[in-house]
């Protein structure tokens, strides 16, 4: 009794085995001779969505090859780096312009330069969005492919303007008048002596403050990005300007204020009147009923105007069994199906201007899309070095103390000069060992 | 009899102890040591996890003199994690007392009550840290909403004079360690089963001779239950010690990712260790930050260990 008869064991055992060796032989793509490529992103679930129509779209231009879709939602860019050191990294990689250099100087991406020469005509870089193949070029070479990017705008709830009898703002505006809207949009509604509707709420973050410091005249990094330049009168200004607008003319929510609530829900539900934005949220703006809204420039300041662009690119791991079968995937995404599948899903603006116009662009919605256009031609990508990972620690901790009032708006400045210089100067003496 | 006889004589008689000591002893060799060893060589070398391991870069002692003389945020983590320590764990240590204390009492439904109070550390850390960031949200949050009630009914009652701050927990450099530590005390129910387990292992023949003896209630439990339970207490304040020192879920998931905000108030030491390691990619300098860190538990654990002859009392040891 109790003991499980041999014949019994012996067959549950031979069916396990069998399940387990099944796991491994039963991928009818491999036997039928498909070369199996991986890709790997980052997106929302309407983004993962694209990239399987991407992937079909893909399978049936190359009926050879199987795509496998690696979607991680968050977390992206630490998955990645431990895949570059388990040496695991997927054959298609998306990256952003952000951790480009980085992975650029560390050498995981594979040097795109012979298949951008083998089909230049194909690929009619002309009809490329200005600086986005400048962004995912490291050192003079071309490492990835830029797929979409976006534009920053000015969204606002017209309803909150009409209701205080303001005019809608205009393209030509400046940022002195966007700041005395904010004062006029400001208001208690419900007599409480607490604030319910802000006039706007910009982002103390590097990227957020970064096209003010520019309309300042001010600016992140030196040209030849070898230093900072933050602690200048310009970037001062612009530091001054945001630091008002939050405690001088408590405009935009304090600390504590509207906490926890996305600034997309914020506009949403009227508690702030206008919104410094990326394109990509135009997605979820477009469904709402319940206000109306529009998108205009952002403002112009002393040194004209001033917006950020920001790319995605899709580079080829640099030890990929399968280079050529994952530049086709790229192909496939920068040709006009894939680019017209990006354009109609109207995240972020497809790389290819005439998909933008064929696609994004539709004449059926209010809304004036040419705008994130328009906000290309004189947008400037973030100056980004491979030092962005620590440099963007560094602002974001000084930012949040000028957020929180510990610090001026000129300690703040000469603070992050002094920090990302000595970041800087670092990977200076880094890359001197390198070369040697 | 020789020394080898010896030897193998007390390994036999100590075998069946080693057999069920083996799945820790196996675990420990075969998971742990190896990486133990690595990270730390690893701390006296300088490496970004990108590069391979053959283009090392060895330091010496550089991460561990850089560390100590010019990190300042090494010191604000230690400063951090020192001032989550000494609140939360005498906080924790009595309440989960004192819980223990009421739950052993013989009322009706006491089942009932203990699961209740157990329940919490049921739940897994980062849901509670998602829940508890909404319970501080400083304009909808529970804790503010019942605060900010409290208030109008002091107004009402023309009490103005005692009016609670409503302050902005997680968000405002002040108070975002005091959150921290009174969302620690969700946790309690571990500590809590411990020392219900040590209340009912006390005899109740001494209970029933210090009513002879017509002892209060508060007498029994100082000459009676604490002693009887020290070696529980002892057990408790040890493994508080190690966990506090150790906090990164919650922190990590409470004050936004990396970030360990407002102004760096709650990078705890594990949480810039994560971030050294993670964000930062300095391997090398995060270990040396491990090894610090395992240092002083040590020295901590030490510390207490030897104290215990003062303030434990076991009944099976002879004095």
């Amino acid at each position: 009794m109790g003991r499980i008869p041999t014949r019994k064991a012996g067959a549950s055992c031979g069916l396990l085995l069998s399940l387990l060796l099944g796991v491994q032989c039963t991928r009818p793509d491999d036997r039928q001779g498909k070369t199996r490529i991986r890709f790997s992103f980052w997106g929302s679930f309407v983004e993962l969505q694209l990239w399987e129509e991407m992937k079909a779209l893909h399978e049936e231009r190359h009926p050879e090859v199987v795509v496998d879709l690696q979607y991680s939602p968050g977390e992206y860019h630490r998955k990645l780096r431990l895949q570059f050191i388990s040496k695991t990294a997927c054959d298609v990689i998306m990256v952003d312009d952000e951790f480009f250099p980085t992975y650029c100087s560390a050498k995981h991406l594979l040097d795109l330069e012979p298949f951008i020469e083998e089909r230049t005509e194909w690929l009619r870089l002309e009809d490329f969005l200005p600086t986005s193949i400048e962004s995912f070029t490291y050192k003079g070479t071309r490492y990835a492919m830029p797929w979409d990017g976006f534009s920053m705008l000015v969204f606002y709830n017209k309803d909150l303007f009409d209701r205080e009898g303001l005019p809608y703002p205009e393209d030509n505006w400046t940022w002195q008048e966007f700041r005395e809207l904010s004062r006029a949009l400001t208001k208690d509604l419900d007599g409480d002596g607490k604030i319910d509707q802000f006039g706007c709420n910009l982002g103390f973050d590097w990227l957020s403050v970064e096209p003010l410091i520019w309309a300042y005249g001010g600016h992140i990094l030196t040209k030849d990005r070898s230093r900072c330049a933050m602690q200048s009168p310009e970037t001062i200004a612009a530091l001054q300007f945001i630091y008002d607008l939050k405690f001088e003319d408590r405009v935009m929510p304090g600390t504590g204020e509207l906490s926890g609530m996305a600034t997309e829900i914020q506009i949403l539900t009227g508690r702030i009147a206008m919104l410094q934005a990326a394109a990509y949220i135009l997605n979820n703006m477009r469904d709402v009923e319940a206000m109306r809204w529009d998108v205009v420039h952002v403002p112009s300041g002393p040194a004209g105007k001033a917006t950020r662009v920001s790319w995605d690119g899709l580079a080829v791991y640099a030890h990929s069994d399968h280079p050529r079968e994952a530049w086709q995937f790229i192909e496939t995404v920068l040709s006009d199906e894939g680019q017209r599948l990006l354009g109609s899903l109207q995240r972020a603006m497809p790389v290819r201007r005439s998909a933008v116009l064929s696609h994004y662009v539709t004449e059926d919605t209010p809304q004036k899309e040419e705008k994130f256009l328009e906000a290309m031609e004189y947008g400037r990508p973030t100056p980004i070095t491979e030092a962005y990972g620590e440099m963007q620690i560094v602002m974001a901790n000084e930012l949040e103390r000028l957020s929180l009032g510990s610090s001026t708006p000129a300690e703040t400045a000469a603070a992050l000069q002094r920090k990302v210089d000595e970041i800087l100067a670092d990977y200076r003496t880094l890359s001197m060992g390198e070369d040697q | 009899m020789n020394s080898r006889g010896h030897w193998r004589k007390s390994v036999l008689r100590n075998l069946e102890g080693y057999l069920f000591a083996s799945p820790w002893i196996l675990g420990f060799l075969v998971l742990t040591a190896g990486s133990m060893l690595f990270s730390f060589s690893l701390s006296f070398a300088e490496w970004d996890a990108q590069t391979p391991l053959r283009e090392i870069d060895w330091v010496g002692l550089k991460n561990y003199s850089e560390m100590v003389k010019d990190d300042e945020l090494f010191y604000k983590s230690l400063y951090n994690t020192a001032y989550y320590t000494l609140f939360s764990v005498p906080l924790r240590v009595t309440l989960a007392l004192l819980l223990a204390l009421l739950l052993n009492q013989k009322v009706k439904g006491i089942a009932f009550f203990r699961t209740v109070f157990y329940l919490p550390s049921v739940v897994v850390g980062a849901a509670t840290a998602v829940v508890w960031s909404w319970i501080f949200n400083p304009s909808y949050g529970l804790l503010n909403g019942l605060l900010h009630r409290m208030n109008l009914f002091l107004n009402w009652i023309h009490l103005e004079a005692l009016r609670i701050p409503e302050p902005e927990w997680l968000l405002s450099e002040a108070w975002s360690k005091p959150a921290l530590i009174l969302m620690s005390l969700w946790g309690l129910g571990g500590s809590m089963l411990i020392y219900l387990a040590g209340l009912q292992g006390v005899p109740s023949h001494l209970y029933e001779a210090a009513d002879l003896d017509g002892a209060s209630a508060f007498r029994k439990l100082w000459h009676v239950t604490i002693p009887m339970i020290s070696p529980t207490i002892f057990f408790n304040v040890i493994m508080s010690i190690i966990g506090s020192f150790q906090v990164f879920t919650q922190v990590y998931i409470m004050s936004g990712g990396h970030a360990g905000g407002p102004n760096n108030s709650t990078l705890v030491y594990v949480l810039y260790l994560y971030r050294k390691a993670f964000v930062e990619l300095e391997m090398g300098y995060a270990c040396a930050l491990a090894w610090f860190l395992f240092l002083v538990i040590l020295v901590l654990s030490v510390i207490i260990i030897r104290s215990s002859a003062l303030w434990v009392y076991y009944e099976g040891e002879r004095r």
